[in-house]
């Protein structure tokens, strides 16, 4: 990951991002006693989240049909390529296969008669917009719980929940395919990306007839180019290429047309509206320090909602979950532990303590308080 | 005795069950805000009753002309199961709603009378619901952009996103970024949106208070993913721009061309890029690629004549033969990259209700709900 700096203090950089509050149990539920440990932690759960292929957790007794007998309020949610039924059900995914066969990569690239090219979307949002459709609908199943007193099972599918924002299928049986687009927004009259005189690309999508009419009237040659998508392109090109990014973000702001800049990581990242707002924040985590991350999905008034600490190595919780969940002792955690039931981190790079770190002395290691 | 999957296809069987935000109203003003607009959706698709006053300029916006009964392509579908109001409605139904969705911009509802604060005193159990350009949340960008409308383009390009989309080796503009075919920015807002407002609604049933919820469509994409934040944070600088490398994982993580049409590529760990050679012919280049892959991060023109050799092979190869072979060898995972007509075409879609077929005036297609819930199952409302 990163070429190597893909660490920090010993912990693998995603995964230290991607587990945010999370409380870290390592458990061998292929044996008889670990099994039942996790049974005993099912009764308990409000909602219970796997990824494996579909079918694999079955086998182990730890499917939804199995888990619901042991705890009828149970939420379970399995994530998967393709979904749990169907008949492509069984085969497995990452992003990118959820992604070809979605259908969006053939959304996403350019079909022109220069260049023919498809790409896969950057950063895997094939993990991530699945799995914030998914926290809503396990938010409704505990809203409909609470009413009703019932649980029930959430089949989610990364290409499906791609496929809820194509809108090119309906275009397909009404008009025609809609092409790869490029920089386009086909949807906006005018639209893309524009080097301005200082070398920066900027974005441009006027989508209402009012926003075309005032960029109109900057833009020479715009009413005459409408309807035909490279033709606007130039004369919008002409007219970004003689101003600085700042001046045509500018008239974007008088215009009140959709103007901004294309922003790189390190833009993100020294951006000071998003100091402002939250969307990036500076952590001081009480094991791995001071770290920057990305802020929450959504503000709320009243909540405190973000990053409280980054993730764990796995087993770090062990005594603590235990105890917070099933009361038992640190000596019986210890003695799970003696019987392979429960482990630890194995020294693996990027799944560590930092450096420095000890045992004795972490109380939340050792179970005696929480994270927070 | 039926096995599993035929259980599972009886379990999530929609027809005669409950919906599970049922009693759950939405009302929804959001100009041209199509986050906002999706955000009431997904709530509809989940079994909210959601008013909606349409804004005629958010009516018109479709491609190619193509408009369905009169409304644009996108307002046909995120327009599904709500029921149209007019302003002078809003003040009638306030009493009744749950979920307040704006997107028309900070304050704007309150020039209206309809801002947060009043209505919160009047309505303490009211959650309201925000998606807008820079947030309503005071910032100095939220106060200069109050005026200027959402875009997802420009969601896509703020948040980081597009930096890293397209082929910087084409000639121009072609090497330009490009942005994601859908409107993503957007759907990631409304997802968002709709999670923030069902978090509040989950939160009132514990206190009995409402609360408000602020999304950001600028700032969505670069906090739900952490790379933009976290990769320029450990490197101090920008990723690189690259359609085959992946710029986290330092992999060949890719679309390529194969004899007759596109596949997509994932050869994440060692043993599937050993794999991958393998299956391609050309074992004795794995060590050359892995020792290529090292100098990528200083050098990144290191790997460019193996990188063309290598996808030079692919192209050689039909795509089907290429996943018959993955699928031999157990790895690396291979898939053919479906054309839209072909996704259109699978049953599979159809039976999870992921792509559904409409009758308004002509048999259309339109995308179904990714809700699969045994319970309470999403609702695929009629789009006419």
């Amino acid at each position: 990951m990163w070429g190597g700096k893909g660490f920090y203090k010993g912990m693998r950089i995603d995964y230290l991002y991607l587990n945010a509050n999370k409380y870290f149990l390592g458990l061998d539920f292929r044996k008889e006693e670990g099994y039942r440990l996790l049974i005993e932690l099912v009764k308990k759960a409000d909602v219970f989240v796997e990824n494996m292929e579909p079918g694999t957790l079955d086998r182990y007794g730890l499917g939804y049909l199995q888990l619901r007998e042991v705890n009828p309020w149970l939420i379970y949610v399995s994530a998967s390529g393709y979904g749990q039924f169907g008949p492509l059900h069984r085969l497995p995914s990452y992003d990118i296969i959820g992604q070809a066969e979605s259908g969006i990569m053939d959304t996403t690239g350019w079909e022109e008669d220069e260049v023919d090219e498809l790409y896969r979307l950057p950063d895997y949002p094939g993990d991530w917009l699945p799995s914030t459709m998914a926290v809503s609908a396990v938010l409704a199943a505990l809203i409909y719980r609470e009413r009703t007193g019932r649980g029930q099972y959430i089949d989610l599918s990364q290409a499906a929940s791609l496929q809820r924002f194509m809108y090119h299928f309906v275009y397909m049986s009404a008009s025609g395919r809609l092409k790869r687009s490029g920089f386009f927004d086909p949807f906006a009259p005018v639209s893309g990306v524009f080097k301005t005189r200082d070398g920066k690309y900027v974005a441009i999508a006027a989508m209402t007839e009012g926003q075309v009419k005032a960029l109109a009237g900057e833009v020479a040659g715009l009413v005459e180019a409408l309807g035909d998508r490279w033709r606007v392109f130039r004369v919008v090109q002409e007219w970004a290429s003689g101003k600085m990014l700042e001046e045509v973000l500018e008239a974007g702001r008088r215009l009140k047309v959709p103007i901004q800049p294309v922003m790189t990581d390190i833009d993100v990242l020294r951006d000071p509206w998003r100091w402002e707002r939250g969307s990036v924040v500076r952590i001081n985590d009480r094991l791995y320090g001071e770290i920057v991350v990305p802020g929450p999905l959504f503000k709320m008034a009243g909540a405190d909602i973000g990053v409280r600490w980054v993730a764990r190595p796995v087993g770090y919780h062990n005594k603590l979950v235990l105890k917070k969940w099933l009361g038992y002792s640190p000596e019986e955690a210890d003695g799970l532990v003696q019987r392979d039931v429960l482990g630890y981190w194995d020294g693996q790079p990027g799944n560590m303590p930092p450096p420095g770190w000890k045992a004795e002395e972490d109380p939340v290691y050792q179970g005696e308080r929480d994270e927070v | 005795m039926m096995d599993r999957e035929a259980i599972l296809r009886e379990l999530f069987r929609p027809e005669g069950k409950p919906a599970a935000l049922e009693g759950v109203k939405v009302l929804e003003i959001c100009g041209v805000n199509f986050g906002c607009m999706i955000a009431g959706s997904l709530l509809a698709e989940l079994g909210a009753e959601v008013h909606t006053v349409p804004d005629e300029r958010a009516v018109k916006i479709t491609a190619d002309e193509v408009y369905i009964e009169g409304v644009g392509v996108p307002y046909f579908v995120e327009g599904r199961g709500k029921k149209r109001v007019e302003w002078r409605d809003v003040e009638s139904l306030l009493p009744q709603v749950d979920v307040l969705l704006d997107g028309l911009g900070p304050g704007k509802l309150a020039e209206r009378g309809l801002g947060y604060p009043d209505l919160a005193k009047r309505y303490p159990q009211l959650i309201y619901v925000a998606v807008s350009p820079f947030g309503h949340y005071p910032t100095a960008k939220a106060r200069d952009y109050a005026n200027v409308p959402d875009s997802d383009l420009t969601g896509q390009a703020y948040n980081g996103y597009m930096a890293m989309l397209g082929n910087p080796s084409l000639p121009e503009p072609y090497s330009y970024p490009i942005r994601a075919g859908i409107w993503l920015a957007w759907a990631f807002a409304g997802a968002a949106a709709a999670m923030g407002a069902l978090s509040a609604y989950w939160q009132r049933m514990k206190t009995g208070r409402g609360t408000f919820v602020d999304v950001a469509t600028n700032d969505v994409l670069s906090v739900d993913h952490p790379y933009q934040v976290g990769a320029a944070f450990v490197l101090g600088v920008a990723r690189r721009r690259s359609p085959t490398i992946d710029a986290n994982l330092y992999v060949t993580y890719t679309t390529a061309r194969a004899k007759d049409r596109f596949v997509a590529i994932a050869t994440v760990i060692w043993p599937e890029i050993e794999a991958f050679f393998e299956i391609i012919g050309r074992p004795e280049l794995a060590e050359k690629w892995r020792d290529a892959m090292t100098q990528v991060e200083k050098d990144p023109d290191a790997i460019k004549p193996l990188e063309k050799e290598v996808f030079a092979v692919v192209r050689e190869i039909p795509a089907e033969e290429l996943v018959r072979r993955s699928r031999e060898k157990g790895k690396p995972p291979i898939a053919v990259v479906k054309t839209l007509e072909e996704v259109a075409s699978q049953v599979h879609w159809r039976q999870r209700r992921a792509i559904v077929e409409v009758n308004c005036g002509k048999k259309l297609l339109s995308p179904g709900t990714p809700y699969a819930m045994s319970e309470t199952p999403g609702r695929v409302n009629p789009p006419c």
